[in-house]
């Protein structure tokens, strides 16, 4: 039973940061893969208070939220001066900017060592080292960034983000700084994925910054292509699939030689016919 | 649409089935020992040979009539050298294949994750290639065969300083919780002693460029360079630079600088290095001997990937499986058994003390015309 609960868990953490990607690619058409370094943040922030203060975890998050907000500002300001493939490789090389902070600033982030000894929240006597509990939690803030994201793309907000995506110069010529618009996604997009990581340092209780390298920014892209661009729902689907593809094939039962390399490679090759039949994803209404 | 919803539920249903059959179905299976393994299957820790040592014992054990007339089954799963993979790994051993032992992690990464786990769980968990300070007294149920290795460190020192007179030293080190403990304790004794270290520098696993580090020996007159590689690629691309770059000072190198597999293919760049090495010796040890080359046979290979590292796997399998046989599967009692280890095996006598460490004992080699030889300053 636990190892259910523990890949529910972790599908719900992938949940959050499709969701939280969803918004950027999907639903405004801006395609950044930077999405494991405000995860790595949201991470890093509650792993590094968690250890060395009594603090909440809680409270944790939102120090997390108020960092990773401030700095995918900045991050998102530069982007915005870029358009379709600039933007991608712009976005690319900021993950590996703070990838490169997570391993470098040792003093702080212990670099490639990694922080361990994470403790898990509790709250009004709710122990969350249970991972029962730690997974109803997972499930309320995965339900919290799916309505939130489902609010935002059903506003007249969302709306603007659409015809963003579709026609850019069309929107500005209504009178929209289309500026504002992104940058305000991105910034929303990026605290969603420092809750994520928030949750999985708590529940790992050890990282270390190969979590958060740019393989994980593709990882959280693959979901939400997999799963359906623009669809909140495509990007649940998405993280389901992708979270128990690899779990799956560990039951096919290769002879164990060579168990794990055909596990990576049915993987890929499942993924590779999966696009070439259903390029639109699962559940996809938009195609990049 | 439409169609795609109806297909994706059923695919879900599917896996559900498949998840809760595997679950019923593998009830505990009372006619062998099954034991659960984590180590990386599939990426580049899985150079260290550990799989392959670990499958060689399983084949030895169960040719000899198992344990108690029981065969032994170990449950492979890829760790990957992450956390969270190997995190998924355990608790699939812990709760499909309802495993009690769990012979890993095999690196950091694996062990530091999976150790809470084992502890929540009453699950006996016997690291192996897990050198880093992060798992000791890690909680009543986590073990490891391997020691935390600063031991060598006072050797390289006080070799150093008051036998080859050497003053001044550069420090290259990769930055793993193994490696950093080997590098700063060496330059506190170093300079304690009198010394002086004025290259210290830290490189990320994965670095395979170090010209920019070594760049900078000539202009500090460094005398000797200590390298503390953890990975073997970076170990042997230190070496070929210092070599390419025509540097003239005493080399110095922590044990997995010293690779047979990396000498045996470049013996120029090794020539003359003195390092520390536990006391693992495939030539006079009777069982260590026997194990090289029955690894070799079985997995024909030229040499053990990693020394001593791979035997200390190969070791694990052992360790456990003569606890089984004395104690049976009641992991309170091989907890006790751990406590009080004393085994001779392939990578040498292995006791673990209070901490939950592992002991071992190191000594000096050099290498001479690509072999490794013991050295007597």
């Amino acid at each position: 039973m636990d190892y259910i609960i523990h890949l529910a868990i972790l599908i719900g953490v992938y949940v959050i940061l499709g969701l939280s990607l969803n918004l950027v690619v999907g639903f405004t058409g801006l395609l950044s893969v930077t999405q494991a370094a405000f995860y790595g943040i949201g991470a890093y922030v509650t792993a590094i208070l968690l250890t060395t203060t009594a603090m909440s975890f809680f409270l944790s998050v939102i120090i997390g939220i108020i960092i990773t907000a401030i700095l995918s500002f900045f991050i998102g300001y530069v982007l915005s001066k870029f358009d379709g493939d600039y933007y991608a490789l712009g976005s690319f090389g900021f993950n590996i900017i703070i990838y490169s902070i997570f391993l470098n600033w040792q003093d702080l982030t212990r670099g490639p060592l990694g922080i361990p000894g994470i403790p898990r929240p509790s709250l009004f006597g709710i122990d969350f080292g249970n991972n029962f509990n730690f997974l109803i939690l997972v499930i309320i803030f995965a339900v919290i960034a799916y309505a939130v994201s489902q609010f935002i793309v059903k506003s007249s907000f969302g709306r603007v983000l659409k015809s963003i995506r579709e026609d850019e110069k069309a929107i500005q010529v209504f009178g929209y700084n289309t500026l504002w618009f992104k940058l305000s996604i991105f910034v929303i997009g990026a605290s969603m994925a420092s809750v994520a990581g928030s949750l999985f340092a708590s529940y790992i209780t050890y990282i270390d910054p190969s979590t958060f390298s740019l393989m994980e920014s593709v990882f959280v892209l693959a979901i939400i292509i997999l799963g359906g661009l623009a669809n909140n729902k495509g990007a649940v689907w998405g993280a389901v699939f992708l979270i128990l593809l690899p779990e799956i094939l560990r039951f096919v039962g290769f002879p164990t030689d060579i168990a794990a390399q055909m596990r990576q490679v049915v993987y890929g090759l499942i993924l590779v016919l999966l696009m070439l039949y259903r390029p639109q994803g699962l559940m996809g209404e938009y195609k990049l | 649409m439409k169609f795609n919803k109806k297909f994706l539920i059923m695919v879900c249903i599917i896996i559900v089935i498949v998840v809760l059959l595997k679950l019923d179905g593998t009830r505990k299976n009372q006619t062998s020992f099954r034991v659960g393994w984590i180590s990386d299957l599939s990426g580049p820790q899985k150079k260290y040979g550990t799989y392959e040592a670990g499958k060689l014992a399983l084949e030895q054990i169960n040719a000899k009539g198992g344990i108690n007339g029981k065969p032994l089954e170990i449950i492979f799963e890829d760790g990957k050298c992450n956390g969270a993979q190997a995190v998924s790994a355990m608790n699939k051993l812990i709760s499909i294949d309802k495993v009690d032992i769990v012979i890993g992690g095999h690196c950091t990464s694996e062990s530091a994750a999976i150790a809470p786990i084992a502890n929540k769980n009453k699950i006996l968990m016997l690291a192996s290639i897990t050198s880093s300070p992060v798992l000791s007294d890690s909680g009543p149920y986590v073990f490891r065969t391997s020691p935390v290795s600063t031991v060598q460190s006072d050797i390289v020192s006080d070799l150093a300083f008051k036998k080859l007179n050497l003053k001044n030293f550069a420090v290259i080190y990769e930055l793993t919780d193994y490696a950093k403990a080997i590098a700063e304790t060496f330059k506190d004794d170093f300079i304690k002693a009198g010394g002086k270290v004025s290259i210290f520098e830290g490189y990320a696993p994965g670095t395979n460029d170090f010209r920019t580090i070594l760049q900078k020996t000539d202009a500090e007159g460094v005398e000797g360079i200590f390298l503390v590689p953890q990975s073997p690629d970076a170990g042997l691309n230190l070496v070929k630079q210092i070599s390419e770059m025509g540097i003239n000072a005493q080399l110095f190198g922590n044990e997995a600088e010293i690779s047979q597999t990396n000498i045996t293919a470049n013996p120029n760049f090794y020539e003359g290095m003195i390092s520390t090495m536990p006391d693992f010796d495939i030539i006079n040890n009777p069982k260590s001997k026997l194990f090289n080359d029955e690894y070799n046979a079985r997995w024909n290979t030229g040499n053990l990937p990693y020394g001593i590292w791979t035997a200390e796997s190969y070791d694990a399998v052992y360790i456990i499986a003569e606890g089984l046989k004395k104690y049976g599967d009641n992991v309170e009692e091989l907890k006790k058994y751990l406590e009080t280890l004393s085994y001779e095996g392939a990578s040498g006598s292995i006791s673990i003390n209070e901490h939950h460490d592992g002991v071992k004992t190191y000594s000096l080699r050099i290498v001479r015309n690509g072999k490794i030889e013991k050295y007597q300053p």
